[in-house]
């Protein structure tokens, strides 16, 4: 009976190891969970600082993708699993707000933060990143092509297919241009986001999957792809000197500043947590200079706060864009089932 | 009359799969259904989706690609299984064991080799992406090995002079096959193309990366609505509509595996197979053997040899990385072998145990107190990822708050796996004569020490199969695992996953890496079986 | 003594077995016969504890055991496939019995060996069941139901795969073995010869009743109902009118020595012969060389019989005459 043995064995610690660590109480917690998203990435040794300053630990959550990360927030939040949400963008903010599942919070060092990041009184911004076309400066020039100087350019006859984008329905980035271009050329102007998308469907956009397919499989500036223009971020060329070997000296690509959507990523203290003031503490952690110059490297965003410093591979290869687009949480949240369904049907046909 | 059994034992055997399929898949899934039907502050309502002709569209692909795809498997599965059952030759175990290794490889890693086979450059020279053509191909690479293994072993245990008889009796090849062997295979073939639908019906990661969404099967339309939408009630609402169609599949199942129970107890235990003669067989086998080479093989060496390429040509830089820490994983990728090896020898002791009192219970059980078990037990194969991982964030925070701890885990995968112990452990349980628990029990043997000393001896190897199946299932496993809130301790698969959403051609390089260790891994764990398994039936 | 009482069983709608009730006397033998389907396994499997009787009990020495389970009756069961354990050696197999009553190895190993070398298979403790012919696994079987010395001894058709030689062999081995422990023994057959060599009492069963009861030479004289007639290999003539004491006989009015009315008629052997001048006509379908002598093969209102012939009897018509007195009444 050595199968059954080794079977009730097993279950017998399961039972007695899960009982342990049950509590209910206010007190101060060994450690406190940051529930997040899979491309959540930090160095060694910062989370353990917050630690060392706190004496409380850390426990990072990956909950899938963004949407999956509010999904189970939203489901759980009577319950929650975990004490602090980080990862959460404009893109998916309102319904996590009218979710209820955030306690209010102002940071310590709100006041730092750059000015038009802030929306609403229960997430603080710790990052923002900018979704911009990119482009492959030795495949552009070989294609003869300039650097297109915004996006109406793209439906240009001379575009033609050099293009590839991502789908709004399985990508972020994806989803994020999408917005760009509803901003850029609203419902009821007189050319309108479909009319622009029906034209770069005539021009042989390329529609793949995610990011990655884009950029590595048919952006010229990726490696193996033919492209030269990409939906890509402003972050995109250093990460590529940064991921080459030997690093270039000048990046291989460019950013076209114009036509711009900016995702910001929020934190915020989940509704339901036992360790208020250790979460709100994290809040603060996360907006200290530390943190924020940490994450750069290692997500490829920029800091949210005004006198982060950036590493020198940003500095030199990338720029802010002056205006990037942007749509209001709620405007977002209604329109963009909609929106999605209807850029499918455009593209189907 | 009353054939003299305990009416409670099959109750009471099934009381712990009972209590467990109830705890950790029923509550969890009805707890998810109610709150996503109740949940608010969604943009659209729940009829509104259900009546969106989008949907209709949704549903009638994900039927027809099932159908297609289960045709299409079973038809070019079939000579691989007839070379399986009807030869012996050197390597057999080594081929059994190759063939099943896709069964186990987690989409994400194998998307990825197809989109690149698949593509302009790959070896057909055609672009079959994004069509319906790439999602068939993954889903016959993917379910080969259900037909093979099921129908091959069927093959095994035909009576050759069952053929012989035929032939006297002047049926040529084709008209021997077509009314001799096609018959007393159809079970097998059957239970096989039951368990192909069920896979390819609720196909979650070879639609979503190589369907773009421009097709989309309703499990990703349950994902899409529950994680990009937002939209709960209308997830729920799909999830039932999926469920009702895997309950109505697998419901034929459990009748189709009952009665081909009963065909290989009539026919010989002993194996069938010869080795190959004369020129025309040894052609059959070999041209078999290369088509299954080129079909399985092409997909995972382009992992291989992914793997071993590096910036400065062929080496083993990727692997030696596995050693170092990453920002993906915090801790290095190579310490997720020992989580999944752990993880995975936990399932396994879980899925051994209900899944032994599972099979009793089917056993012992009436007709229908049996095939709703064996139903109920299946279902888990056959429930969206999502809906489950969301299920358990909902349900287990009470009384012992299991969401967050280690042991969900293995539970997770321990309600995949009693399947696959409970289908290698009932052939050979319901093979043994009734007569030998009855001459047990009259030469004084109680019915626990019936079971103790007859049922338990023999069955133990099947068992023990079964054990290793559910441990290789719990090594692939990703798609139950990435929707779990987990603490860090990813497993290889998730490994894999979260290095290839890194940027970086070094992280990538990693991530093949890891999965040519997951690879091997398994294969190992499998070839393992097949020295076990010696004469063992399996229902798939 | 083990005694039956009414018992009935039903398999759904068919009554398996219907009011039978009998006994067994200690160190007897009692054979239960039947045409297939009379339902003497069924029998056989209440008497075990394997099936629960609807009505009816059992008992065993005065004490009512109908409701207890098979395993506290320490009752011996030889199965018809014998049922042989796959998974152990023949030595375990014949000390599976001993090892449930607790016996220590040392006894054990002493009981099997004693008990192999009694069903003539001394040494063959270490061997696998699968290695071993038809009748050492009847042996095997055998050695494993006596061996826990069981009160009573169920044997299922233990002759029932065996050819000939082996049988006569295997139930000489029985008897003198039965004889040699004083043991008490339920034997069904659906084979008179085995029946009557074996048992001391035989019971008869049909479609679920018994029929007849009796020693064999009893039911050998008198067989009392068609389906004993039809065990034995009597031929039946159904349905014979008898009137002012002639019954017509291959169309022939024969007298007999009974009252007016409707009879069946069993034919034991020799009461038919082919003889010239015979008072009934006859065709000969076919032609028999049996244990010495010619026998013809004749149709007689539709019954094949067996007639004694002489040798050189013809195919084709022929007369024969009937010896009515040894002709049996039978019930239907």
């Amino acid at each position: 009976m050595k199968v059954a043995r080794i079977a009730l064995i097993a279950l017998a610690c399961a039972v007695l190891l899960s009982a342990c660590g049950a509590g209910d109480t206010a007190e101060k917690p060994d450690a406190i969970v940051l529930l997040t998203h899979d491309s959540f990435a930090v160095s060694d040794g910062i989370l353990e600082q917050f630690e060392v300053e706190t004496g409380v630990a850390v426990q990072v959550l990956r909950a899938g993708d963004a949407g999956t990360m509010v999904g189970q927030a939203i489901l759980t939040k009577d319950s929650p699993v975990a004490d602090v949400m980080y990862g959460i963008d404009n893109t998916f903010l309102s319904r996590a707000l009218s979710g209820g599942i955030f306690l209010p919070y102002r940071a310590a060092d709100a006041d730092r933060l750059h000015a038009d990041l802030a929306v609403d009184e229960r997430v603080t911004p710790i990052d923002f990143g900018d979704v911009c076309l990119n482009y492959d400066k030795a495949a552009l020039a070989a294609a003869n092509l300039p650097v297109p100087a915004g996006l109406l350019d793209l439906t240009d006859e001379a575009y033609r297919a050099q293009l590839v984008v991502e789908n709004p329905a399985t990508s972020s980035p994806g989803l994020a241009f999408l917005l760009a271009t509803i901003a850029a050329f609203p419902e009821d102007a007189e050319y309108s986001w479909r009319q622009f998308w029906a034209d770069l469907r005539d021009n042989d956009v390329l529609v793949v999957r995610d990011w990655n397919t884009a950029y590595y499989s048919e952006f010229a500036g990726g490696g193996s792809g033919t492209r030269p223009l990409v939906v890509s971020y402003a972050s995109s060329p250093p990460a590529g000197v940064i991921f080459s070997d030997p690093p270039p000296d000048v990046a291989p690509t460019g950013v076209v500043l114009a036509g711009c959507f900016r995702q910001i990523e929020y934190a915020g203290v989940l509704a339901g947590t036992r360790a208020e003031p250790w979460a709100q503490d994290l809040i603060d952690f996360m907006l200290t200079t530390t943190f924020q110059e940490d994450m750069p490297l290692n997500m490829f965003v920029f800091p949210a706060i005004r006198d982060a410093a950036l590493p020198p591979e940003f500095l030199e290869h990338t720029q802010i864009p002056e205006a990037p687009a942007s749509l209001a949480p709620d405007v977002i949240d209604n329109g963009r089932e909609q929106w999605i369904e209807e850029w499918t049907e455009i593209m189907r046909s | 009359m009353k054939e003299r059994k305990n009416r409670w034992l099959p109750w009471s055997l099934a009381a712990v799969p009972i209590a467990f399929f109830g705890y950790f898949f029923v509550y969890p899934l009805l707890t998810v259904l109610v709150t996503g039907f109740t949940s608010t502050g969604t943009a659209t309502n729940v009829l509104d989706v259900l009546a969106r002709p989008s949907l209709r569209g949704i549903a009638w692909f994900t039927l027809w690609q099932a159908v297609a795809s289960t045709v299409l498997t079973v038809l070019l599965a079939l000579p691989g299984a007839y070379v399986l059952g009807r030869y012996d030759f050197r390597g057999k175990s080594l081929t059994k064991a190759a063939v099943t290794v896709p069964f186990i490889m987690p989409t994400v890693v194998v998307g990825g080799a197809f989109l690149t086979l698949l593509g302009p450059d790959g070896p057909l020279g055609i672009d079959l992406r994004r069509t319906i053509w790439s999602i068939l191909i993954a889903h016959v690479f993917f379910n080969y090995a259900v037909v093979v293994r099921t129908v091959s072993a069927a093959w095994e245990r035909l009576d050759p002079s069952l053929r012989a008889a035929a032939a006297s009796l002047g049926a040529d090849r084709w008209r021997t096959f077509r009314h001799v062997t096609l018959p007393l295979i159809r079970p097998a073939v059957a239970s096989a193309a039951s368990i192909v639908f069920l896979f390819s019906f609720t196909s979650f990661g070879v639609v979503l990366i190589l369907g773009d969404l421009v097709h989309s099967t309703i499990e990703v339309e349950i994902w899409r609505q529950a994680t990009t939408v937002l939209n709960l009630p209308a997830a729920a609402a799909l999830a039932v509509l999926q469920l009702v169609g895997i309950t109505s599949v697998l419901w034929f199942y459990a009748r189709y595996q009952a009665r081909q129970a009963v065909q290989s107890h009539v026919a010989a235990v002993r194996t069938s197979a010869a080795r190959p003669t004369g020129r025309r067989q040894r052609t059959i086998v070999a041209v078999n053997l290369a088509a299954m080479a080129l079909l399985l093989g092409t997909p995972l060496l382009t992992i291989v040899a992914r793997s071993l390429s590096t910036s400065g040509g062929w080496g083993w830089a990727n692997y030696s990385a596995l050693r170092e820490p990453t920002n993906a994983l915090f801790v290095p990728a190579a310490s997720a072998i020992g989580n999944s090896l752990k993880i995975g020898l936990l399932a396994m002791a879980l899925a051994l145990l209900v899944g032994m009192l599972a099979a009793w219970a089917i056993l012992r059980a009436g007709t229908r107190f049996g095939h709703s078990l064996d139903v109920l037990i299946m279902l888990p194969l056959g429930t969206s990822a999502v809906t489950l991982g969301f299920g358990f964030l909902l349900a287990l925070d009470r009384p012992i708050d299991l969401r967050t701890s280690f042991w969900l885990l293995p539970i997770a995968h321990a309600l995949i796996a009693v399947p696959f112990v409970i289908r290698t452990a009932l052939p050979v349980l319901r093979s043994i004569e009734p007569r030998l628990r009855e001459a047990a029990a009259v030469l004084g043997a109680a019915p626990r020490r019936v079971w103790q000393e007859i049922d338990l001896p023999i069955v133990r190897r099947a068992l023990l199969v079964g054990g290793a199946f559910a441990f290789a299932v719990s090594m692939g496993e990703f798609g139950a695992t990435s929707f779990i809130a987990r603490p860090d301790v990813p497993t290889l698969p998730i490994a894999v996953y979260r290095l290839l959403s890194r940027p970086g051609a070094a992280t990538f390089g990693q991530a093949m890496a890891a999965s040519t260790l997951l690879m091997i891994v398994t294969a190992a764990g499998i070839l393992v079986v097949e020295r076990w398994r010696g004469g063992t039936a399996q229902e798939f | 003594m083990l005694q039956c009482e009414s018992i009935r069983v039903t398999y759904g709608s068919m009554r398996a077995l219907d009011d039978v009730s009998f006994k067994v006397p200690a160190g007897d033998v009692v054979a239960v016969m039947g045409e297939s389907g009379s339902g003497k396994t069924t029998l056989l499997r209440v008497i075990a504890g394997l099936v629960m009787p609807d009505r009816g009990s059992v008992s065993w020495e005065d004490r009512t055991i109908t409701s207890d389970p098979a395993h506290v009756r320490r009752f011996g069961l030889m199965f018809q496939d014998y049922a042989l354990f796959p998974h152990l050696s023949v030595g375990d197999n014949v000390a599976f019995g001993l090892r449930m009553q607790g016996r220590d190895a040392a006894e054990r190993r002493a009981t099997v060996d004693r008990m192999l070398a009694l069903v003539g298979l001394a040494g063959y403790t270490g061997r696998g069941v699968s290695e071993l012919s038809g009748g050492e696994q009847q042996r095997v079987a055998l050695a494993r139901t006596l061996a826990p010395q069981p009160q009573l001894v169920l044997l299922d058709e233990p002759l029932g795969a065996l050819d000939r030689a082996r049988r006569d062999q295997l139930l000489a081995d029985m008897q003198r073995i039965f004889s040699e422990l004083g043991v008490t023994a339920l034997y069904v057959t659906h084979d008179h010869n085995e029946a009557f060599a074996i048992a001391d009492e035989v019971v008869v069963l049909d479609s679920g009743h018994k029929v007849a009861e009796g020693t064999p030479s009893d039911l050998w004289t008198n067989p009392k109902h068609v389906a004993v007639a039809t065990l034995l290999g009597f031929p039946v003539l159904r349905d014979v009118a008898v009137r002012g004491g002639r019954a017509v006989v291959g169309g022939v009015a024969t007298p007999v020595e009974l009252a007016d009315g409707v009879y069946h008629l069993a034919v034991p052997p020799g009461s038919v012969v082919i003889a010239a001048g015979g008072a009934v006509p006859v065709e000969v379908h076919g032609r028999r060389f049996e244990d010495g002598s010619v026998t013809a093969v004749v149709d007689l209102d539709g019954v094949q019989i067996l007639a004694a012939a002489p040798d050189g009897v013809a195919l084709g018509r022929a007369t024969v005459r009937v010896d009515t007195t040894a002709l049996v009444v039978v019930d239907g």
